[in-house]
């Protein structure tokens, strides 16, 4: 059985990832794809933790079936604006998006 | 009818009332009303004075040392142990001038009701004549001293009211001020004297100062309160020096005049000389000091009647020498000669005023130089105003004022005041002279203002029918009083004053004298007037180019110049200088200087307020959040994934403190 070091490696490898796709891409819908990421790393984290430290026990599994729901209806939320903003503005680039500008 | 007396004033004050709030709804504005209760008071006041004059004995119950009086009295306040009462005393006097008031103001009523007819404020007229008559009876029928002071300070308000009722003329409204402040002058006096007469006797009823205390008085007391007691009477009754105010009081309208001049007013302070008689003769001083006050007032005015070419002021001069008969006849000890006068005074004045209100009323001027010749146009009040011009100047036996003139005449002679006398019976000769002037001036002769002339009319019945009752009573009322119904029974004289009389073994050679003089006065008055108005030879207009200085003395109101030179004095003076003291010093140097430096310190505030508040701190703070304001935009790129990017920063920051990196 691989150590838990291993599965916290995965997810922070992915968590980084998600991060820097979140971060460095200028494509909005790349962004969520990023988010996407971190909120996988997360369950890993949560099914992993779950398994070294309580065996037996659903509750880590249970969270990342919740977190798995709040994603999809993230994901609802956040197309649904990214297209509203293109209807709006005729652009997804994240840095074109800027009214908030002091 | 005694015992219901009070109604006499109380129902004239409730008309007046009744005018006054309700007149505009009613008919005539209300004046029925107050014509209505006069008339009822007349009749009450008749039956009074026949009760008085047929069983004395039976009605008027009490004995005072002026004579019998009936008296009836209602508690108003108590204070300590001193009651004060509201009460009607009535004794011979206050019957015939209850008759005398109630007469008059009837008259004058019915008079106005033609000669106000369409002026302006007509109800109102009448709730104030009603006003003035109720006060005139509250005083005659008062049986204390408050309640005579009541009536007395009443009768002044009224008398304002109604000598200013045309108040939209500057002139009436300054003749109202006038007379009220001029009478509140000697009211001062009057005031004071009724105070120390309270204080000295500790009782303020009629009846009781009179039948016993009054001997308590001290010599010197009695005359102090006497003295001041006169104040007021000469105030109210303008002798001299409070004269002043009455020929201002003209501008009234013409009946109210005759209302002042005959029944209220200035018979008032005759009256109150009456009323305290026994006061003055306790006090030699005084009554020297009111004879020769009257005197000399019936002198000054006759003079000045003689150059007044407005009829109504030849009327009030010769009202204030009349009075000055009747305050000399008090001097002189003889209230009943006095009284007797008022009496019949009050008839002939108020027919004169009467009368020349209607030649007013007719040709619309004062002015006698533009009448002339009125009596072809208006007979009756050429005929009626005869009879009161045969009653002023005493014309023997058919003239009512001959009867009191010779009374008055004949206590002066009595009492061996031999100027007193002269001065007296040269005035009648002035009487005379200016009385006829103005009777040829006005009806005699050939018109001098042909426009008016043709103007001119009789007046119409209202006028008319007072005119000719007044004129019967001018005639009459002498010998009425004189053989009749003696007017020494319902006034008798002081006891002393008949002691003396009858001792004097002279009096009826004396009579004779004043007869003789009172003769000598009106023969030389008659052709003089005749002489100088009808003939014309001396021609006035010559005599008074011939004697300037005479001419223009006569006319001078020296006692309105020295009252104005006295306020100037007084007033006036110091309150210019006041003035000048005020603005100089208080406003120009305290004032300003407070001012000054309020503004240079002020000047100090805003340098700091504009420079160091402001500039340093108000906008430094703005400044400060301007520069730090701009700074910091620039961290709103309004680009999400920076803010994303500092959240991530932070939350490593957070974790690596949370696993201890920083120690």
């Amino acid at each position: 059985m691989l150590p838990l070091f291993g599965y916290t490696l995965v997810s922070g490898v992915l968590v980084s990832l998600g991060l820097f796709g979140a971060l460095a891409r200028r494509n909005t819908l790349s962004i969520l794809i990023a988010i996407e990421l971190i909120f996988n790393a997360a369950n890993i984290n949560l099914v992993a933790f779950n398994r070294y430290l309580h065996p037996g026990q659903p509750a880590g599994q249970a969270f990342a079936i919740f977190v798995i729901a709040l994603a999809a209806a993230e994901a609802v939320v956040g197309l649904a604006l990214v297209l509203t903003v293109y209807r709006q503005f005729k652009t997804v680039l994240s840095e074109d998006l800027n009214l908030l500008k002091g | 009818m005694l015992d219901h007396a009070y109604l006499i004033p109380l129902l004239p004050l409730a008309a007046s009332v009744l005018i006054l709030f309700f007149g505009r709804w009613l008919p005539l504005e209300g004046a029925f009303i107050g014509i209505a209760v006069a008339a009822w008071g007349l009749v009450h006041a008749g039956f009074i004075l026949g009760a008085v004059y047929l069983h004395p004995v039976d009605v008027l119950v009490h004995e005072g040392i002026t004579g019998r009086y009936f008296e009836m009295a209602r508690d108003w306040f108590t204070v300590g142990n001193f009651r004060m009462e509201l009460g009607v005393m009535i004794d011979g006097m206050a019957a015939m001038m209850l008759v005398v008031v109630t007469l008059v103001s009837f008259l004058v009523q019915v008079y106005s009701l033609g000669y106000q007819h369409g002026k302006p404020r007509f109800g109102r007229y009448y709730a104030y004549l009603s006003f003035f008559t109720a006060a005139m009876l509250i005083l005659v029928v008062s049986n204390n001293l408050l309640q005579f002071f009541i009536g007395w300070e009443l009768m002044g308000v009224s008398s304002y009211l109604l000598i200013g009722f045309e108040f939209e003329r500057p002139a009436a409204a300054y003749a109202s001020r006038k007379a009220f402040i001029t009478t509140r002058v000697g009211d001062l006096g009057f005031y004071a004297g009724l105070l120390l007469l309270f204080t000295a006797l500790g009782t303020a009823n009629f009846g009781i100062i009179s039948a016993e205390h009054v001997r308590a008085i001290g010599p010197g007391l009695a005359t102090a309160i006497a003295l001041l007691l006169f104040c007021g009477a000469a105030g109210k009754s303008a002798q001299l020096p409070l004269h002043v105010w009455l020929p201002d009081a003209m501008e009234g309208p013409t009946p109210v005049s005759a209302l002042i001049h005959a029944a209220t007013m200035v018979a008032a302070g005759v009256f109150l000389l009456g009323r305290f008689s026994y006061i003055f003769e306790l006090s030699p001083i005084a009554q020297s000091v009111v004879a020769w006050t009257g005197g000399l007032t019936a002198l000054g005015a006759a003079l000045s009647a003689i150059t007044a070419t407005d009829i109504k002021k030849v009327l009030a001069y010769s009202t204030i020498s009349q009075l000055g008969y009747m305050v000399l006849a008090m001097g002189v000890g003889d209230h009943q000669a006095g009284m007797f006068h008022l009496t019949t005074h009050a008839f002939f004045k108020a027919l004169l005023f009467l009368g020349a209100g209607s030649v007013i009323h007719s040709v619309h001027t004062n002015e006698m130089p533009l009448m002339g010749g009125l009596g072809k146009k208006m007979p009756v009040t050429f005929i009626t105003m005869s009879c009161a011009w045969l009653a002023i100047i005493g014309f023997p036996y058919i003239s009512s004022g001959f009867y009191s003139k010779e009374a008055i005449l004949a206590a002066v002679y009595e009492k061996h005041q031999y100027v007193l006398f002269a001065i007296a019976g040269f005035t009648a000769f002035l009487t005379t002279f200016y009385m006829t002037r103005l009777m040829i001036l006005t009806f005699i002769g050939t018109p001098r203002d042909a426009h008016r002339f043709q103007h001119a009319h009789e007046s119409g019945p209202t006028m008319t029918l007072p005119l000719s009752l007044l004129a019967v009573l001018s005639i009459v009322s002498g010998f009425l009083l004189h053989y009749i119904w003696p007017f020494a029974k319902l006034v008798p004289k002081a006891a002393e004053v008949v002691a003396e009389a009858s001792t004097d073994a002279a009096s009826e050679p004396g009579h004779l004298v004043v007869l003789g003089v009172s003769l000598a006065a009106l023969a030389l008055g008659l052709i003089g007037a005749y002489a100088v108005y009808v003939l014309g030879s001396p021609n006035p207009k010559r005599l008074a180019e011939r004697f300037p200085r005479i001419y223009t003395a006569l006319g001078t109101r020296y006692f309105d110049a020295f009252y104005l030179k006295l306020v100037d004095v007084l007033c006036f003076k110091p309150a210019a200088f006041l003035a000048a003291f005020d603005y100089e010093v208080v406003d120009q140097f305290f004032v300003d200087g407070v001012g000054t430096i309020g503004r240079f310190f002020s000047r100090v505030k805003s340098w700091i307020d504009d420079h160091i508040v402001d500039g340093v701190l108000v906008n430094g703070f703005g400044w400060v959040a301007l520069k730090v304001g701009a700074g910091l935009r620039s961290v709103q790129t309004g680009v999400v994934q920076n803010y994303l990017l500092a959240a991530a920063l932070g939350v490593f920051a957070l974790i690596l403190w949370a696993v201890g990196a920083f120690g």
